[in-house]
């Protein structure tokens, strides 16, 4: 057997030649695939391109019709089509078919010319005219000689210029006044030498370089390059047009902004115009004439004719022949007989892109005798495919010498050569002209699939990118048996992932990565997308095929029910056959399914590609509404408050790999660029696009989601609640009802003798009140102010989750109908939080998480971080200050207070202010009410807030003085050392006065002196005895 | 709720509603005025005399449906369980479990018995009020939309389907689960003593379940619990085998047996 290796490199060297054009005529002739579908319209308009009427004939017809000429007609054919549908090749089996034709053709009666295109150059097109002989006169000979050595070593910038300058010296030189007046044609040659036009016109994939190439170059042309001077070549950069207006000649910018700029009719008119140069400049660039080049025609004609001989021209692409374009026109429509007696009869075949023939002038369009029109459905039916693949893999298995002698016996079809090469499994094949020739290694669904997936559907490119790409990968691997590259997909080739529920058997199997991509696209490109075992197959293709290719260890999963068995695939073609399927039958999609397809390739593409997973936004909402829906939180003691809070959020989800990721660390979900996340994914979308789970493999979405949610459930809810979640009791709860406490007391609120029950209800159903006292301890103020700004956030937060979170939820959250309106508290979690409170005394300082994953967890938790430090810096400033207000009273009365020394106090104050009142003593009337009380009240009053103080002054609890000092007693006390502070400096005020007084008694009345005196005695040798106690 | 024949499944009486009632229950011996008012922390306003909110009827309804409590003569409830059957909802769930299907009676039993059977021909109803629709074309004529939606809670509380929008995934890995911890880890069930374990052991999927094979709830179920590695499906070339509900593109599609694992009781 041959080597593997040897049938790669007569592939690339006889079978698919890089350049198709170079083929070897016989394996042409082995490889061709008849056209069946040719349609023929009659004479050269195109307006009757479309018609009913139409014929449809194979190319053999046209051949036995036309080209055989039996009847040795004048005639022009016309064969039309867009790029890449097959003309040359048609144009080329027509005259190998007539050359090899034995019985209609006599080369002693007819000179049959074939001018391929070599190159795409004028300079190839007029070498192959030297070579045939066609140019008969000496003197142009050697001009066209001189033209292609130049052509080939003349400086390209040098040869540009020449180009350019060429053009623009036509349209000077124009006096005809056809399409512009002589004037205008001076302002337009101007224009064209203006050096900014000049140089945008010079400019690469410019038209003078569009030019350059189509002499020289030998760069491939698309439809665009059909004419030099494009409409887009007058629509100048912004730059560029502000240049012209600013700095061209007036002539040059008159032209452009009067008579060109924003008009895409003057626009449209020159490039016409220009265009119409193109054939006389490359001729004076090859410095010929245009007689000479119509001579060059008229005198072969002339010469056939004398020597008893017809001419049948084959021109592959007419626009290669651009250089002699009018003369050759004119030329071949020239009917002989009559006053062109002299001339030979011409039959011409000639390929042209629809593009430049609608460029062509009416009255050459009224010669042209018929119209062959190639159509993509010439060749991309199903059948053709394969045929043509199956004709190619056997002129790859057969030998040489086999192809070779075929073709000098006649090139039969029917004597086809048949390598005979098989693997030892069956396989499938193609039956051509009663041959089975097989497809190995492709088979039909491949090589529909690969045709199909291929950017632009040629045979041209499907013979590059398929047949050959994938045969030289499969030789290479059968040749060295390992290093497996069959069947990589190339860039080039659009990728079709299998069916999604099986890929996921194959990523687990032991193949290493890069051959379970192999086998992937192995079973979604030659097999069924499946990777179900059964008679002999996986996924369709023979496990034989599998093990040949290095793939062997997987051998697939169990059977399915629905999967038909699936033997060897087989058509009989015979050649005959009319076309009627195409390979593609576009549909009419809905938008809806538009979307849902973007989708799925979007996660096939990340998975498969590593490619950026496009729509992650749909996605993110929903997995996340998948895992808040799929759990059923309340019923597992989770606070669904709380999750119905984090479902809120926009980051819930995190997927590697996404265009506008969320940040793994804060999401809820995390999903990796693995096989279940894509599973996952995609079960979602299908969910999406049907609005139900009536779609195939949904049981199988729906158990891959599910033990995804099961297994990383836990993750799930510590990502949300920490490690914090309680059973029986939440701690969040116990946490929101310290803050929901301490903070009542701090705002100095009466809570602190209620029980249990009243303590719950107070702190869940009512609003904490705003003091509105002023603290003489500045930390307390601060503290008030800071829970009271924070109220709009944290706090409000917290006391949300404490009112809902302790409340039980009716629905399932990420439902919009879910409610926790009716109240039916979790109230003996309650209860066991409170008990836990009480006996922690609210300080949870020993228990609370320094970090956690939570979010709103560790908000809650930072908080009550907070109000502990606050509250502790707090409760130490205000034990400083109950120091000094004990002191201070205990100075001021002169003594530890007891209720008797309080009582006399304050009999003897009312005492003064009565005396005060008798001598006409004027006082701060706010002072005295103050001591407006009773004396037991008074004294009863000032003792509690002493021994509250001076208790608190043996505490350390943090709490325990913040219960003490919540209501304010210092404060309070501090006010009334204050009063008798206050009272105590009137009195001595007083005092001295009445000392004063003493020394000017004249003038006052003796006897009220005398009695004031002794009644402010009295009460000063009291408060002196007050201050002999301190 | 889970009542015999005749009964209506109150979405009002949820899983956490009822589990929090028994716990208040647990905690003494209260009227079903004070059970309301402890429930609304209204316990110290004993002037409170409002009508009785149906979250809390249905859900005491429940629990004394599902023997968590009962009522004396004097119209006070008494806790009648272990304080460990409510110490947390896997507790509670599979003291529920035991109960509710117990009584095939019942129209709590009768629809998830229903379901279960299904299998795929659910995947097409995603709206609450055609599951209703079907189950009484199945001959539960008294089904109506409200009791599929106080079903369905329960369906996902104890691990028979999952929720997601308008739909229920049949997939039971948290009832089998549940009702494996009682045989011992390493053990090896064959695929017939564990069709009839399912029988006996979860008798809702007892009709769905055979020789011939699993439904899809159970089957999903099995896989689910392999894909968290808490049990082993064996399929053993040779070995008489059950088919577990087909899906395409799976390793396993019948079974030989069955080994219990060790992470099965975390």
């Amino acid at each position: 057997m041959t080597r593997w290796t040897d049938m790669a490199d007569r592939m690339d060297k006889l079978v698919i030649k890089k350049d198709g054009t170079a083929t070897d005529i016989e394996y042409f002739m082995a490889t061709h695939v008849p056209f069946q579908d040719l349609e023929f319209v009659e004479f050269g308009e195109t307006e009757s391109f479309v018609s009913s009427s139409n014929l449809h004939l194979t190319e053999e017809e046209i051949y036995e019709r036309y080209i055989v000429n039996k009847a040795n007609k004048h005639q022009m054919l016309i064969v039309r089509g867009t790029n890449g549908t097959g003309k040359s090749h048609l144009i080329c089996w027509l005259y190998n078919r007539l050359t090899a034709d034995r019985v209609n053709y006599d080369d002693s009666r007819e000179k049959v010319i074939f001018l391929r295109r070599l190159d795409n150059t004028i300079r190839g097109a007029i070498q192959q005219m030297l070579e045939e002989g066609l140019v008969q006169e000496t003197e142009l000979r050697e001009k066209f000689k001189k033209f292609c050595e130049a052509a080939e070593s003349q400086d390209e910038a040098e040869f540009k210029i020449t180009i350019y300058n060429s053009y623009a010296m036509r349209v000077a030189t124009d006096t005809s006044g056809q399409v512009y007046k002589p004037v205008m044609c001076r302002n337009i040659s101007s224009f064209m030498h203006d050096s900014r036009v000049q140089d945008y016109m010079m400019r690469e994939g410019g038209p003078i370089d569009r030019c350059y190439n189509r002499i020289n170059s030998g760069a491939n042309r698309t439809g665009d390059a059909d004419t030099i001077f494009t409409e887009k070549d007058f629509v100048f950069p912004a730059e560029v047009a502000r240049s012209i207006k600013r700095d061209s000649a007036e002539e040059v910018r008159g032209f452009y902004i009067d008579e060109l700029r924003d008009d895409p009719d003057a626009i449209a008119k020159l490039v016409a115009y220009l265009n119409k140069y193109t054939s006389t400049v490359m001729q004076s660039c090859a410095n010929i004439s245009s007689e000479n080049a119509r001579d060059l025609f008229v005198n072969l004609r002339k010469n056939l004719y004398a020597q008893g001989k017809n001419l049948t021209l084959f021109i592959e692409d007419f626009t290669s022949l651009s250089i002699v374009e009018s003369e050759l026109l004119t030329a071949l429509v020239v009917e002989n007989g009559g006053k062109y007696s002299d001339l030979c009869r011409v039959s011409s075949v000639i390929g042209i892109t629809d593009g430049y023939y609608d460029s062509f002038r009416d009255n050459f369009k009224n010669r042209v005798t018929k119209q062959i029109i190639v159509k993509e459905q010439a060749f991309s039916d199903e059948r053709f495919v394969l045929e043509m693949a199956a004709r190619y893999l056997n002129a790859i298995y057969c030998s040489p010498e086999q192809i070779k002698s075929w073709y000098e016996d006649g090139a039969y079809q029917d004597e086809l050569p048949d390598s005979g090469f098989k693997p030892d499994f069956v396989w499938d094949y193609v039956n051509v002209q009663g041959r089975e020739l097989t497809l190995y290694p492709f088979n039909k669904k491949s090589i529909i699939g690969l045709y199909n997936r291929l950017k632009n559907k040629t045979p041209r490119y499907f013979l590059e990118y398929v047949v050959r790409y994938f045969f030289g990968k499969f030789a290479d691997g059968m040749e060295y048996g390992d290093g497996w590259e069959f069947p990589g997909l190339p860039g080039f080739i659009r990728s079709s992932p299998m069916d999604g529920v099986y890929a996921n058997s194959v990523e687990k199997s032991s193949l290493s990565e890069k051959d379970q991509q192999r086998l992937k696209i192995l079973l979604a490109t030659w097999g069924d997308g499946t990777s179900e075992a059964k008679d002999g197959n996986v996924g369709g293709v023979s496990y034989a095929f599998i093990q040949q290719i290095g793939l062997g260890a997987f051998k697939g999963i169990g059977g399915s029910e629905s999967s038909v068995q699936r033997g060897p695939d087989s058509d009989v073609i015979s050649g005959s056959e009319p076309f009627t399927r195409a390979v593609t039958q576009p549909t009419v999609k809905s938008k809806k399914e538009v979307k849902f397809e973007k989708r799925i390739e979007d996660i096939e593409s990340w998975y498969e590609d590593k490619k950026q997973l496009a729509y992650s936004a749909d996605y993110n909402k929903w997995v996340r509404d998948f895992v808040v829906q799929g759990i059923p939180w309340q019923d597992e003691e989770a606070p669904g408050a709380l999750v119905d809070r984090r479902y809120k959020a926009s980051d819930f989800v995190f997927i590697e790999g996404a265009v506008t990721a969320n940040r793994e660390e804060k999401s809820v979900v995390a999903l990796k660029r693995d096989p279940e996340s894509r599973d996952i994914i995609t079960g979602l979308a299908y969910f999406n696009y049907y609005s139900s789970w009536d779609f195939k493999h949904a049981a199988y979405y729906q158990m891959k989601m599910v033990s995804w949610l099961e297994k990383n459930i836990d993750v799930f809810k510590e990502r949300i609640f920490g490690s914090y979640l309680g059973s029986g009791v939440q701690p969040i709860i116990t946490w929101c009802l310290a803050v929901e406490y301490i903070q009542r007391l701090i705002m100095g609120e009466d809570i602190g003798k209620l029980n249990k029950e009243q303590l719950l209800s107070k702190l869940i159903k009512t609003e904490p009140k705003s003091p509105n006292i002023l603290h003489r301890n500045t930390v307390w103020n601060d503290t008030i102010t800071f829970l009271k700004n924070s109220n709009a956030s944290i706090a409000e937060y917290i006391r949300a989750i404490l009112k809902a979170g302790s409340n039980s939820m009716m629905g399932v959250i990420g439902d919009p109908s879910t409610s926790g309106a009716v109240e039916c508290y979790r109230t003996n979690e309650l209860y066991v939080s409170m008990e836990h409170l009480q006996k922690v005394n609210w300080d949870l300082r020993g228990e609370l998480p320094d970090k956690g994953d939570s979010r709103f967890y560790m908000q809650i938790v930072n908080h009550l971080l907070n109000i502990y430090d606050k509250l502790a810096h707090l409760v130490g400033k205000e034990k400083k200050l109950a120091q000094e207000t004990i002191d201070s009273l205990e100075k001021i009365l002169g003594e530890k207070p007891n209720q008797q020394v309080l009582i006399n106090a304050i009999k003897c104050i009312r005492s003064f202010y009565c005396i005060c009142d008798t001598a006409h003593v004027p006082y701060k009337t706010e002072l005295k009410i103050k001591f407006d009380i009773k004396p037991i009240e008074y004294a009863n009053r000032v003792m509690e807030l002493y021994n509250v103080l001076d208790e608190s002054i043996k505490q350390d609890d943090m709490i325990d003085l913040l219960k003490a000092y919540s209501g304010n007693p210092s404060g309070e006390l501090s006010n009334i050392v204050d009063d008798l502070t206050a009272l105590e400096e009137f009195a001595q005020a007083q005092e001295k006065a009445h000392k004063n007084l003493q020394g000017n008694i004249e003038q006052i009345d003796p006897l009220l002196v005398e009695s004031t005196l002794k009644k402010l005695g009295i009460i000063s040798e009291t408060l002196e005895k007050l201050e002999v106690g301190v | 709720m889970f009542k015999n024949y005749y009964d209506r499944m109150r979405p009002a009486a949820t899983p956490e509603r009822v589990l929090s009632i028994c716990r208040i229950v647990n905690g003494g011996k209260y009227s079903a005025n004070e059970i309301r008012r402890i429930c609304q922390l209204k316990v110290c306003d004993p002037e409170d005399n409002a009508p009785m909110d149906e979250a809390i009827r249905y859900s005491i309804s429940a629990a004394e449906e599902l023997g968590f409590i009962s009522k004396d003569s004097g119209g006070i409830y008494h806790f009648e369980k272990t304080e460990d059957e409510i110490s947390d909802y896997i507790s509670f769930r599979k003291t529920v479990q035991k109960v509710a299907f117990v009584n095939k009676n019942s129209t709590f039993f009768k629809v998830t018995e229903w379901y279960i059977a299904q299998n795929e021909r659910v995947f097409a109803i995603n709206k609450f009020e055609d599951f209703s629709a079907e189950i009484i074309k199945a001959g539960l004529d008294r089904v109506d939309e409200n009791d599929v939606l106080g079903w369905r809670f329960w369906m996902r509380f104890l691990g028979i389907a999952y929720q997601f929008h308008k739909t229920l995934i049949p997939n039971m890995n948290i009832r089998i689960q549940d009702a494996m911890q009682e045989i011992p880890k390493g053990t090896e069930l064959t695929c017939a003593e564990t069709v009839e374990w399912i029988r006996t052991s979860i008798p809702e999927a007892a009709s769905s379940c055979s020789m011939e094979g699993l439904c899809l709830a159970i089957s999903n179920g099995l896989r689910t619990l392999e894909e968290e590695k808490k049990i082993k499906i064996i399929s053993t070339p040779d070995a008489a085998k059950v088919g577990l509900y087909h899906l395409n593109g799976v390793e396993l599609n019948d079974f030989s047996s069955i080994v219990i694992k060790e992470e099965m009781y975390d």
